[in-house]
């Protein structure tokens, strides 16, 4: 999190002040908070992110799907055209605004800003879904005409221009002319859609879910994993999480690395004693709290730990709570600790050069000779086996110390769930990434403001982070397959709890709830499907052979509960399952810089092939980035672009032949199967400034290469894919068609996620505007 | 101390039998009212009522000479001299019927404060139970088992996990299935200990702490029976949510308590004949 | 603005490798280069480092 982001929140409480009242008018008057209410008419969309349509087929012909059989039965089955490309973000905003992506803007989970401010690198990627902007609400704007931009208050910076979330999807969604229209509509957990957009005129709820960051700003959350084992084995680079460091002392977990080690000077009494060197310690004096001192025996044989009780950093003197179970001498070497940590994001209200993170302390205790520690943190006590996962620990960052400086910086809300993993022979403890906490949502990832604490009161807390299941902690190894697993079923359980809540909080209208288990776990395991997946072993393939067919069989849970809730209900209500895309095994990967050098459009950079944007930008035509696209370094628009305007479509035919004619040298197949051209495939606003130039979609068991993302050179132009993310569905579109499963009859010969939109607008009676590109599948 | 706590608890549970079938709102309200009006009758019976009138006629006497002669300076300061000293006098003479409601006052606060600052956890909610144990105890002290009611479960089950490091203590977490006010026993060799521990009944008032030899910790948590000097347990503790309002909830509770109660006395003063 | 002096040879280095890469001026990149790396050692705000790792965390990229 951009913790302006929360200092924003925070300074809207206290400038709002004034402002609350009227506000609180305005908001009855508009009814943007008001309670749900009954309608006549009810559509309930569930969206099964990745459901591939000839597996579901097949397990529903086996009977292993009954409720999408069911819904088969009452209706139509088929497959649903998905969006060029086939990435999550970009069909879900084409389902919410029922344009293409040249109309919502958003073409790729990464985009590029093509000419960004200098210096700095030419151009310059940003995640597509969301970004943080400069805030001046209204109410602000006089305190800031008079104080400035921020306030100094002591070592801190109390900022009055603050931040927030802005949504990149463009156009407008669906549910807007729902509610302008007097229909209720709640839509739980879609894509895309962060930060959410209040609503207004009637009850209008919503929770987001992708691009929805944790407390680091991470869309995929950063998970932390703490370890005393120095030989673990842990991909770091690979991004999404960190590892630390500890060490166990007399069964206390303790960080690496003590802050202070000295020799005691005087010895003042059994529990006082003088410690130089206090130098090394003030700037932390503020976390100090919790503390303990580690003392050697003067054999320095055996160590005895005891938590202080003050420091006074003017004497230098330590007083502990308790004495050591030995007499301290003069010259005895002491070690001070601060408490392990987890870190938030830098606190830029520190007026500093350096801005530290924002930390919480835990410290941990190993039973001496159970299978089990307890764990203090947030002020709790967990107790924990090995093996086992806890319930999410509420958890307070402090953005200030001292005495005026809380009450002005207040501390940020946040939770996470641990999974100790084992306390012997080393300790290892996995911390989930920091999520926000529903009660006290400090971003806006839900409408009404109330409503995720709402949601909270009544199932307990729930991952606020979009794309909950932490494949990164998979990706970097610190979980096993079956550890990610126990953690995909954590969420899976919040999510039929949540299911539950909004088919329990439904009384017409429109209901849309997203399930997202289905593509995670499919990214992960689809590959056994490959018998040649060189990052699956023989043992994996036959372990894990059943494991996407069993989240299919949960989503079949889920639509199931739902059926029956409308059976009983809303007999009449319109109930459509659909998916996004469908998927594809993972196992080949194409550098595509790479080949755009070999084929001479492109030239590598200076740096080493793997850093980020290593282009030659004085010598390339054309550079790759992202999951789909390749850009052309056109003149006057990137800036330092080489190509001129009238060159462009040569260029973008010569690249789109070759493409098309590669072959892997390995399998003996080709490599991508068409190569869409923007200019061809897409219309809207946004084409000329966001779009790639061309979108590559690659065949079956291809996809761009892990370093092409960010414009980084591979070790060879087609290399095999070891990660454990072994299927995707970033290759051609006709390739991955997603599903439409209802209880009407379709209609339409090729229903696509694009007519969704049009559909249910219908359905209420409602004349989609004229700029929506799709049709009624159902007449 | 036991034993008062022992009645003062005894009676507030009496009080809120029925007190708490209303909203927690209404039974703060009402016990800031009581706690007012008793105020009230103490400053009536241990203060000097006569010098404290004579003090409120000087400060009239002294505002009205304010007002009149504001033009002079030396009649303005002495009046300002003046209104400081009777102020002075004032807190003088509220010394002792502040001295007789001290003790009183902090001990009804401690049993409000086990109404209002924490919750019972609800069912299935889970906590952590914890023993701490004197710093100079031998590791075996550590054996502590814990022996659940039906209802109430422990991980791990038996015995607890130890902490023998900065501290000694025993820990386990704590998930109450079925409501109700539930008695944990605590066992190692022959000692056996009990501690109570409430699920679900959002109205119940909790003991958070069964406390040992501290004296601020038996005046803090009043509602169990304190370990004497002589035991090895500094105290038995449960965590409980803290209560979530504005007004009844942890921490505003005192706040509003104070407030109600002082506005109350300063509204009846009159009905009571009291000079303040 | 503050100075630095670099070794002749270091500079010619610079200038080539700046040309190469594309950047206006060596000035220019030497200011990149040492952002870039200073982001590794010490980041401050939401340093170009830290937004690339946030792309990584999306599962999709490394």
């Amino acid at each position: 999190m951009n913790v302006r982001v929360w200092t924003f929140r925070c300074g809207r409480l206290s400038l709002r002040c004034g402002a609350a009242l009227l506000l609180g008018v305005l908001s009855v008057l508009t009814g943007c908070d008001r309670p749900p209410q009954a309608h006549k008419t009810s559509v309930i969309v569930l969206g099964f992110d990745g459901m591939e349509p000839g597996l579901t087929e097949k397990m529903m012909n086996e009977g292993r799907l009954p409720n999408f059989a069911r819904l088969r039965d009452m209706g139509s089955f088929g497959p649903l055209q998905t969006v060029i490309p086939p990435q999550s973000p970009v069909a879900w905003a084409t389902f919410a605004t029922g344009l293409n992506p040249g109309g919502h803007g958003l073409f790729d989970f990464i985009h590029r800003d093509p000419s960004p401010p200098q210096p700095g690198p030419p151009i310059s990627p940003y995640s597509a879904m969301a970004r943080t902007v400069e805030d001046r609400p209204w109410y602000a704007k006089p305190f800031i005409a008079v104080l400035g931009e921020e306030i100094e208050w002591g070592d801190y910076n109390i900022p009055l221009v603050s931040a927030r979330h802005e949504l990149l999807r463009h156009g407008t969604p669906f549910w807007q002319y729902l509610t302008e229209a007097g229909v209720p509509a709640a839509v739980y957990r879609l894509p895309a859609n962060f930060p959410s957009v209040h609503m207004q005129g009637v009850s209008f709820r919503a929770l987001t879910d992708m691009g929805t960051p944790d407390l680091s700003d991470s869309v995929g959350g950063n998970f932390s994993f703490y370890s005393s084992d120095k030989d673990f084995n842990f991909r770091q680079e690979i991004g999404g999480g960190k590892a630390y460091p500890v060490q166990i002392i007399n069964g206390m977990v303790l960080p690496e690395r003590a802050a202070l080690t000295g020799t005691v000077k005087t010895v003042l009494s059994a529990t006082e004693f003088i410690l130089p060197g206090w130098h090394a310690l003030e700037p932390r004096i503020d976390g100090f709290a919790g503390c303990v001192a580690v003392a050697s025996r003067g054999s320095g044989r055996g160590e005895c730990i005891r938590a202080i009780r003050s420091l006074d950093p003017v004497t230098r003197t330590i007083t502990l709570e308790t004495p050591f179970d030995f007499e301290l001498k003069p010259e005895a070497l002491v070690k001070v600790f601060t408490p392990c940590k987890l870190y938030g994001p830098a606190n830029t209200t520190v007026n500093a050069k350096e801005k530290p993170a924002l930390e919480a302390s835990w410290t941990a205790y190993v039973d001496p000779d159970q299978p089990a520690a307890c764990i203090e943190i947030g002020g709790r006590r967990v107790v924990m086996r090995e093996g086992e996962w806890s319930e999410w620990q509420p958890i307070e960052f402090p953005m200030a110390y001292g005495l005026t400086a809380p009450a002005l910086l207040p501390p940020v809300p946040a939770m996470c769930r641990l999974y100790l993993r084992c306390v012997r022979p080393n300790f290892e403890l996995y911390v989930s990434p920091i999520n926000f906490d529903p009660f006290e949502p400090a971003i806006t990832f839900c409408s009404p403001d109330n409503f995720s604490a709402e949601v909270a009161g009544a199932i307990g807390r729930y991952y606020t982070q979009g794309m909950p299941e932490n494949f990164n902690a998979l990706k970097s190894l610190v979980l096993t397959r079956d550890e990610f697993l126990q953690q995909a079923d954590i969420v899976e359980e919040e999510r039929e709890k949540l299911l539950d809540f909004a088919l329990d909080h439904f009384q017409g209208g429109l209901l849309f709830f997203y399930y997202g288990g289905t593509d995670l776990v499919s990214h992960l395991f689809w590959g056994v499907r490959d018998p040649e997946h060189p990052g699956i072993t023989d043992e994996e393939r036959v372990k894990y052979a059943e494991t996407v067919e069993h989240y299919y069989i949960d989503a079949d849970v889920m639509l199931g509960r739902t059926l029956d809730w409308a059976a009983e209900n809303a007999p009449d209500a319109v109930i459509v399952a659909i998916s996004d895309h469908g998927f594809e095994t993972f196992s080949r990967g194409l550098n595509v810089n790479n080949w755009l050098q070999e084929h001479g459009f492109a030239k590598m950079g200076p740096f080493r092939p793997s850093e980020p944007l290593n282009i030659n930008w004085a010598e390339s035509r054309a550079y790759a980035m992202g999951i789909n696209g390749i850009y052309v370094n056109l003149a006057g628009r990137e800036s330092r672009g080489i190509v001129k305007p009238e060159d462009k479509q040569a260029l973008l035919d010569e690249i789109t032949r070759e493409l098309l004619d590669e072959v892997d040298p390995k399998t003996g197949r080709h490599i991508v199967d068409t190569v869409y051209q923007s200019d061809r495939v897409y219309s809207g606003p946004y084409v000329k400034t966001l779009a790639p130039d061309l979108q590559v979609g690659y065949a079956r068991g291809y996809r761009a290469s892990w370093a092409t993302g960010l414009a980084s050179f591979g070790d060879s132009v087609v290399e095999d894919n070891t990660n454990p993310w072994g299927a995707d569905h970033c290759i051609a579109t006709h390739l991955v068609p997603g599903i439409i499963v209802c209880n009407r009859p379709l209609t339409a010969q090729k229903p696509g996620l694009i007519d969704m939109a049009p559909t249910i607008l219908r359905r209420f009676g409602i004349t989609p505007p004229t700029t929506l590109e799709g049709r009624d599948v159902f007449e | 101390m036991g034993v008062l706590n022992s009645i003062l608890t005894a009676l507030f549970d009496t009080v809120y039998a029925v007190l708490g079938l209303g909203p927690r709102w209404l039974s703060l309200t009402i016990l800031s009212g009581v706690v007012g009006v008793i105020a009230l009758i103490v400053v009536r019976f241990c203060s000097n009522q006569a010098a404290i009138g004579r003090v409120k006629d000087d400060i009239k006497a002294n505002m009205l000479s304010l007002k009149l002669f504001k033009d002079e300076l030396r009649v303005v300061l002495k009046a300002q001299a003046r209104l400081v000293w009777a102020g002075l006098r004032m807190q003088y003479y509220m010394v002792p019927p502040l001295l007789v409601m001290f003790i009183p006052f902090v001990l009804v606060a401690a049993q409000m404060g086990l109404r209002y600052q924490w919750r019972p956890v609800e069912t299935n909610e889970p906590t952590d139970l914890t023993v701490l144990l004197r710093p100079d105890v031998p590791d075996s002290a550590l054996n502590w088992v814990l022996e659940t009611p039906d209802g109430v479960e422990a991980s791990p089950s038996g015995r607890g996990v130890r902490i023998n490091a900065d501290r000694k203590a025993v820990v386990w977490n704590l998930t109450g299935r079925k409501p109700g006010r539930h008695v944990l026993t605590l066992q190692n060799g022959t000692e056996s200990v009990t501690k109570e521990f409430v699920v679900g009944r959002d109205q119940d008032r909790v003991s958070p702490m069964r406390p040992g030899p501290s004296l601020l910790d038996r005046i803090l948590y009043p509602a169990e029976r304190p370990f004497g000097s002589d035991s090895i347990i500094q105290s038995i503790a449960v965590t409980y949510p803290p209560r979530d309002s504005w007004f009844h909830g942890a921490d505003w509770w005192v706040f509003w308590f104070l407030v109600l109660s002082i506005v109350i006395a300063l509204l009846l003063k009159p009905v009571f004949g009291v000079k303040l | 603005m503050a100075k630095i002096k670099i070794d002749d040879a270091l500079y010619d280095r610079v200038k080539r490798v700046a040309d190469t890469a594309g950047y206006a001026s060596p000035e220019e990149f030497i200011t990149y280069v040492i952002e870039r790396e200073l982001d590794k050692i010490a980041p401050d705000n939401v340093s170009d480092q830290e937004v690339m790792e946030r792309l990584r965390g999306l599962g999709y990229i490394e």
